[in-house]
């Protein structure tokens, strides 16, 4: 019972549109604010869950601005918890896809970068994709 | 992009606000135009008004260094805020284009 009580949490849900990239990363943001954290760490946190919120638009749902993106976070013991999820096609190889550079789409200019960088500006990041099925990038990052 | 300046073969152009997914395809459509008809020797991105940028904005960044080498013209990038210096760093841009 006191677990419930003293869970701390958010849970939204956006189409899948590239204007919400920074409605989300502003939202999860102004979340993990409420612990003070230094400006440097609200930076890498709002710039890691734009790489995911645009990994699930472009990737997951193939810029199809009818699908749904959800997000959860948590705040524990001064950690934010937050995970971004689609349902969309699913990551084929996920070792791959983490490669630095690697990109599906490299006429579109994409940089193949996101989980290069969701992986550096964060303290843990977690991957977990099922083809057809979707993709949960689950990442965690210290507040204080 | 809110504006650009051109002074002794020098292009400047300035980049402000949040350059992500959602903004990025109509300020690479007004860096092309202004790339392509303009005359320069050197291009240089100003990012000092520049708050926000992602991977989008490296893969931005990288077409134009493309565009511009085939085309035997420098790129370098001015003065960008700490938090899209960090991206820069770790996307290791910087081995590819000089920051001024």
């Amino acid at each position: 019972m006191n677990e419930v009580r003293n869970m701390d949490s958010i849970t939204i849900t956006l189409k899948a549109m590239p204007v919400n990239e920074s409605f989300a990363r502003s939202l999860i943001a102004a979340y993990a604010s409420r612990e003070n954290p230094t400006i440097n760490v609200i930076s890498d946190i709002k710039t890691a869950i734009s790489e995911a919120v645009t990994n699930a638009i472009i990737h997951g749902y193939n810029g199809d601005q009818e699908q749904d993106i959800y997000i959860k976070a948590s705040i524990k013991e001064k950690v934010l918890r937050v995970s971004v999820s689609d349902r969309g096609t699913g990551i084929p190889n996920i070792i791959e896809a983490m490669n630095d550079f690697y990109t599906t789409r490299p006429s579109e200019e994409r940089s193949g970068l996101g989980f290069t960088i969701m992986g550096s500006f964060m303290d843990t990041l977690e991957v977990n994709s099922n083809l057809g099925e979707g993709t949960t990038i689950t990442m965690t990052k210290k507040l204080a | 992009m809110d504006n650009f300046k051109l002074y002794k073969g020098k292009l400047t152009i300035a980049l402000s606000g949040e350059l992500d997914h959602a903004t990025a395809p109509p300020l690479r459509n007004e860096i092309d135009i202004l790339l392509n008809k303009e005359s320069y020797g050197q291009v240089i991105f100003d990012m000092s008004d520049l708050r926000f940028m992602d991977s989008t904005g490296v893969g931005l960044i990288l077409g134009r260094y493309k565009l511009l080498k085939n085309k035997n013209k420098l790129l370098l990038i001015k003065s960008p805020q700490d938090a899209v210096d960090k991206v820069l760093r770790v996307s290791g841009i910087y081995s590819i284009i000089p920051r001024i």
